[in-house]
């Protein structure tokens, strides 16, 4: 009779270690956060996907360097002086511009340092932008869609005939 | 969730579990059979009978189930992945090519063992064979299903198919195979050892003999799922994990748990009948794995472009349409539409709010519709007093409707210019307009840049506007070079805008 409790807690350890292991990846996954809250609403549905403003509108230097880039406040005053001035987020924008301060947008994609990648190639190789990105156009808070693995970029650069040399990437 | 989605999974929840169950019975019915021809073991024997004879009970329903749902399986995931045409259907052949082999031999084996209790070695090897067949079958369409959780796969199968392989596909393989042993486990404990209904049980040991193998396979099955589960986790890629896949997978685990906490505490007692919540848990099982892996395909398709529509029509007619072509009601009614929608957020008739009210431009555009719908299906830079409108994107249809929109509620008239003051510099503008303009520049043809009585009277007499232009040129017509800056004095600018205005208005 002593053997029974024993075993019950045996198995109720053995169940309890693997729900702890998928808790685990779980509270891991969260803390990659794929579509992070951003300092201010901006909601890409409207202006990538109602107004369908080109995406280099904004993001200006994205066919020009290696970093697509947040465009400066100013940008986004330049209509919205005027254009819906009475909303709460566009209230929220209006006093960074005036305090003179940058809007610190958490980033999505993120590479680590030691990658060496440039817009500009790709965009020149005549990849969309959608390709990576996704269906920006259609999210209300951007979400990543690409895992950023290496492996993720290597197959693609073989599938496409990019160089796939270590040091394209890894200068 | 899409009705793609919903349907594959309803289709899947009827497959699986049965595939599972004419896998994990026909495996121990072979096994059992073996093992009974070897130890000349009688129990075996009659169990491995009725493990096929329940696995593959009917001819009919094992083709049914097994082979039907394929096609349907094959039509809904090409409906679901993001591009067009993703999977060629070769793809799906294969794994379809395998069951369908695997079946027959399935009832070969069934029958053989159904005519004599100790059948030829031949139709032992057909099931093993079909066996084998089914395994490779349901392992391919795990591959094929493992492309939904990472779109971006499709691509590279045109380059190697070999790209289709997953670990992920390989760990939800052996959790399927894990799942299929214990609802045959569970199946047995619910089905089989019962004599029919009014006949001596022959051999009183027969049934706690069944019992324990039924008992065994639920056991075995539940021990290996949360290792399963938890590898099937590490192996999905990150884009296609959400909350759901977690809360299905942490279900499955205390699924697994609930089964052994049924059968371990009364193995030997015969009063207890745990085949019935042991066979319920392992079909949750199944529902949370399917919803889970349902959950991830949602997670994976979010954000990716949805299947493309038919393209845009093209520009059509290389004709030039002077005056704006006749339109039926409708067309303006569409325009309307298309300028709430695209236009009236930057654009009022009368007030300036990002872009220029529209009366003040629209005019010269009055009697060139073409001129109009270029610049609105292209938009250049033209006064510096405001941002560079941005391209829109619209469908040609939609250009056109508003283009006569805006065009039918523009005032008939050009509002007319102020007349041009007495220009006391006259000489002063010509020998500009010699000396620099004119290598560029003509009033009636055409040079490098546009002739000045195509382009000069749109500023009617707008002294202003055409000092401003000449100061910073940029580029108006796409059919242009852009003008370059010219670096004139502020006088020279004065005297060659008078210059040309006059000119204009005399009419060259």
């Amino acid at each position: 009779m002593l053997k029974k409790p024993i075993v019950t807690l045996a198995i109720l350890g053995y169940f309890g270690a693997f729900l702890l292991l998928v808790a685990g990846t779980g509270v891991l996954w969260l803390r990659t956060e794929p579509a992070p809250a951003q300092p201010i609403a901006f909601p890409h549905t409207v202006h990538a996907g109602t107004l369908r403003l080109p995406c280099t509108f904004c993001h200006l230097f994205a066919e020009r360097s290696r970093f697509a880039t947040a465009p400066p406040v100013e940008k986004c005053m330049g209509c919205h002086r005027t254009v819906a001035t009475d909303r709460e987020e566009i209230k929220k924008l209006a006093r960074y511009y005036e305090e003179k301060r940058p809007i610190e947008w958490k980033r999505v994609y993120a590479l680590p340092e030691f990658i060496y990648f440039s817009h500009k190639r790709h965009l020149k190789a005549g990849l969309e932008c959608a390709t990576c990105h996704g269906d920006v156009a259609g999210m209300k808070r951007v979400r990543r869609v690409s895992n950023l693995v290496m492996g993720w970029c290597v197959t693609c650069h073989k599938v496409r005939n990019a160089p796939t040399d270590c040091t394209t990437c890894h200068k | 969730m899409s009705p793609d989605r919903f349907g594959l999974a309803a289709v899947l929840l009827v497959f699986l579990p049965y595939l599972g169950v004419l896998i994990g019975g026909t495996t121990a019915s072979l096994v059992l059979h073996f093992l009974g021809r070897e130890e000349r073991n009688t129990r075996s024997t009659s169990l491995s009978r009725e493990l096929i004879e329940t696995a593959a009970f009917d001819n009919r329903v094992l083709y049914a189930a097994a082979l039907l749902p394929f096609p349907l399986i094959a039509f809904l995931c090409r409906r679901i992945l993001p591009e067009p045409d993703p999977l060629p259907w070769l793809y799906w052949i294969l794994p379809f090519g395998a069951l369908l082999p695997g079946c027959v031999l399935f009832s070969l084996y069934r029958s053989a063992v159904r005519r004599t209790a100790d059948p030829p070695g031949l139709h032992f090897r057909a099931g093993a064979v079909g066996l084998l067949a089914v395994l490779s079958a349901s392992f391919l369409l795990f591959v094929l299903l493992g492309t939904l959780f990472d779109p971006d796969k499709l691509s590279l199968l045109r380059k190697n198919a070999v790209y289709i392989l997953s670990w992920n596909s390989l760990t939800a393989f052996l959790l399927f195979l894990a799942l299929s042993f214990g609802l045959t486990g569970g199946t047995v404990l619910l089905f089989l050892g019962h004599p029919p209904a009014g006949r001596e049980e022959p051999d009183p040991g027969y049934r706690q003999y069944v019992r324990s193998i039924g008992s065994s396979l639920a056991l075995g099955g539940a021990f290996v799922v949360p290792v399963l589960v938890v590898l099937d986790l590490l192996s999905l890629p990150s884009t296609s994990l959400s909350l759901e896949v977690f809360a299905a997978s942490a279900a499955v685990l205390l699924l697994a748990l609930s089964v052994v906490l049924v059968l371990y505490p009364a193995p030997e007692d015969p009063a207890v009948r745990p085949g019935a919540r042991v066979s319920t848990a392992y079909l949750l099982m199944f529902l949370a794995l399917i919803a889970g892996n349902q959950a991830a395909v949602g997670s994976a398709a979010l954000g990716r472009p949805a299947p493309s529509s038919t393209p845009a029509a093209g520009i059509p007619g290389e004709e030039r349409h002077r005056e704006m072509p006749p339109a039926a009601e409708p067309a303006l009614e569409k325009g309307r539409t298309v300028f709430q929608h695209a236009c009236r957020a930057c654009h009022l008739f009368e007030t300036r709010i990002v872009g220029p009210p529209l009366s003040k431009v629209l005019p010269k555009y009055k009697g060139d519709f073409d001129r109009l719908k270029s610049y609105i299906r292209d938009p250049v830079k033209v006064s510096p007093d405001y941002p560079l409108m941005p391209s829109l994107g619209l469908k040609e249809e939609e250009v056109d409707a508003v283009a006569r929109y805006l065009l039918k509620n523009t005032k008939e008239e050009m509002p007319p210019g102020k007349p041009v003051a007495a220009i006391p510099d006259v000489e002063r503008g010509k020998s500009v307009f010699e000396t620099i303009c004119a290598g560029c520049h003509r009033f009636e043809t055409r040079l490098v840049g546009p002739p000045f009585l195509e382009v000069v009277p749109k500023y009617g007499g707008n002294v202003e506007r055409l000092k401003g232009f000449i100061r910073n040129p940029v580029k108006v017509n796409p059919g242009y070079p852009n003008m370059p800056k010219l670096g004139l004095k502020e006088e020279e600018i004065d005297a060659v805008a008078h210059y040309l205005l006059t000119k204009v208005q005399r009419g060259g």
